[in-house]
């Protein structure tokens, strides 16, 4: 069967790369291959780049009202094509359809929420700094923006920052993951369809020649990443030599509390959610589970048993609560960290190595699995996995939540379940990342708040979406004003 | 089947509206003046309710599974739609009344199973009441 090979999208036009080879996109669930992806070239950047600096000096002229209403018009058109959008989405990706629509959900509100541009655009002013001077603040489009983009949420995470980057005046280039680049394909067809000014918004599908392409092109004047950590600090460090903006967004090792005084049945959707949700496969994941206290053994029993039930198959189908990971590789490294687990003395409470989905025993399924009586220096414990691998870390008391939260690597998020408002706000006082949630098992901030962390899990100081990006895409003019 | 989470219960909902409709157009063309009339209006209004259904489906959706669904399936609330009784309109507005019931219960029960999401909870209890107007006009329409 001959695939299909996907397109870049280049001052307005569906374009072939520069490049002679591709990369196989795969369906998870099946695995097998459905298209062919380019790897890109850095002649690909360049013709990008030059569109999109030469569609900039119109498009910062053009009102933001009439920017916005390029954003009205997508929006519809998203809601237009939200299932397909989502069907292309889970079969490339894996996750559960709901997950998908979900995901796509996130995208259209981050341009609902871009569509605010003219007041979160403002610059502020002020009279009679001294005798008779006044002062105000523009904002300002700054020109080209690029996005390098990961494969777990490949709808929602380029429109954490492009909707913003061209609401505020800038022109784009997209990099989506070269492992689920048919999403944005498929929403590019939508962006095409809108009618964007030629070279306002760009497409570009490669892996690491574009991404240094794009790190190293004088023409662009920023970047937005998410991906992993040591990725995200190589981009960082890369946009300092350059001079280039940059938000980098990376890795995470979230830990989950459980205090004595939580309620357990009203807490354990959630709990399967935060951990199992798209296969483990988010920043934002649960990763260990730390009762508190002598929860545990309840805790793991009816976590465990919980566990269990989780229906585990292809995405599209409806049934399905949790698809595969996103490739063999990946399968082949979270299998290692079982046995990495088995190995170093953690007791496997639930092990999903050997699952077989009928039907699909070429995917790339990891089923729920759990370890008990992790230690806080295990691999299972330290190190991202990016899976359906639950590490429990039993802790004493709140001192030892905190300590065991504030000395992993990462500082993404972290969650606690209580029924005790002092408890909660202990927590949230003293942990270091910067996405909490209070008997939410997924911290995830919506559009209209700052998504990000700290520590090695973020590099950079203005977070994707939220108010704050406005800030990221613009620059603030100070004029000191005087008239004799 | 298994209505297990959000996006299968209002598919489940889209399937209803969709047969429901396609049979009001049927029996449209088989009935009285009187009963034709209210088929197409009805037409009309499954479309609306479709909409409303499919609406609700995307804009409620998140990518966090809130709740957990047990006890539900589908197999509960199918309906045979009957497309040889033609011949006698009393049987054809009960067969109606019937396929109103399924929908007016469906959406009830789904109300009750989506209570994590009130606003979905409030449209699925709104048409339920719609269906259940739709069954009362029915009645209405008895010689």
């Amino acid at each position: 069967m001959t695939l299909p090979i996907l397109q870049n999208f280049i001052d307005g036009e569906w374009c072939e790369s520069n490049t002679g080879n591709h990369f196989e996109v795969f369906d998870p669930a099946k695995g097998q291959p459905i298209a062919l992806v380019p790897d890109g070239t850095s002649a690909d950047v360049d013709a990008a780049v030059r569109a999109a600096s030469e569609a900039f000096a119109g498009w910062r002229e053009t009102p933001p009202l009439s920017r916005a209403r390029y954003l009205f018009r997508l929006k519809e058109a998203f809601e237009d094509q939200f299932d397909e959008i989502a069907e292309v989405l889970t079969t490339e990706q894996g996750k559960a359809i709901d997950e998908a629509r979900g995901e796509v959900r996130r995208m259209i509100e981050n341009v609902e929420h871009a569509t605010g541009v003219t007041t979160l655009m403002c610059g502020y002013t002020l009279e009679d700094i001294a005798k008779n001077i006044d002062c105000y603040g523009h904002r300002q489009p700054i020109g080209v923006f690029g996005c390098i983009a990961p494969y777990n949420f490949p709808a929602m995470v380029p429109w954490w920052f492009l909707p913003y980057a061209l609401v505020s005046g800038n022109t784009f280039i997209l990099k989506p993951s070269e492992q689920v680049p048919m999403t944005q394909g498929r929403i590019f067809e939508v962006i095409d369809e809108i009618g964007f000014p030629e070279g306002v918004v760009n497409l570009v599908n490669g892996s690491r020649d574009v991404v240094n392409a794009l790190l190293n092109h004088p023409g662009i004047s920023g970047i937005s990443f998410v991906g992993s950590s040591p990725t995200a600090r190589y981009i960082y460090q890369k946009c300092g030599e350059t001079g280039k903006r940059v938000q980098s967004l990376g890795g995470a090792k979230n830990i989950v509390a459980v205090m004595a005084d939580a309620n357990l049945e009203a807490a354990m959707p959630s709990l399967l959610t935060s951990f199992y949700g798209c296969a483990g496969q988010r920043c934002l994941s649960g990763s260990i589970l730390a009762p508190v206290g002598d929860i545990a053994d309840r805790l793991v029993a009816q976590f465990s048993d919980a566990a269990k039930t989780i229906r585990v198959g292809n995405g599209l189908d409806e049934q399905t609560f949790m698809g595969p990971l996103i490739s063999g590789a990946h399968r082949d490294r979270v299998v290692g960290y079982i046995e990495r687990g088995i190995a170093e003395g953690a007791e496997l409470v639930l092990d999903g190595r050997d699952i077989s989905v009928d039907g699909y025993e070429d995917g790339f399924f990891v089923g729920p699995t759990i370890f008990d009586k992790v230690s806080p220096d295990m691999a299972l414990a330290s190190e991202e996995i990016f899976g359906p691998v639950v590490s429990i870390v039993r802790t004493a008391d709140m001192d030892e939540v905190v300590e065991l939260v504030n000395s992993r690597d990462y500082a993404n998020a972290a969650c606690i379940y209580t029924g005790s408002g002092a408890a909660a706000r202990e927590f949230k006082y003293r942990v270091l990342p910067s996405m909490i949630g209070v008997n939410i098992g997924i911290a995830a901030p919506m559009s209209f708040f700052p998504f990000g962390g700290a520590g090695n899990s973020m590099f950079g100081d203005i977070k994707g979406h939220g108010q704050e990006i406005f800030q990221f895409f613009t620059d603030t003019k100070v004029v000191i004003e005087r008239w004799f | 089947m298994e209505l297990t989470n959000f996006g299968a219960i209002l598919s489940y909902a889209d399937t209803i509206e969709q047969q429901d409709g396609a049979f009001y157009e049927w029996a449209a063309a088989h009935g009285s003046a009187a009963l034709a009339d209210f088929c197409t209006k009805s037409v009309a209004e499954t479309k609306k309710f479709r909409s409303t259904v499919q609406r609700v489906k995307r804009e409620q959706v998140t990518e966090m599974i809130l709740e957990f669904i047990d006890d539900f399936e589908s197999s509960g609330y199918d309906f045979a739609h009957n497309r040889e009784i033609d011949h006698d309109e009393g049987v054809l507005r009960e067969h109606l009344a019937a396929m109103e019931g399924r929908a007016v219960s469906y959406y009830t029960d789904a109300a009750a199973k989506l209570t994590g999401l009130p606003e979905v909870a409030r449209e699925l209890k709104r048409l339920a009441t719609r269906h259940e107007k739709r069954r009362a006009a029915l009645a209405r329409l008895a010689p």
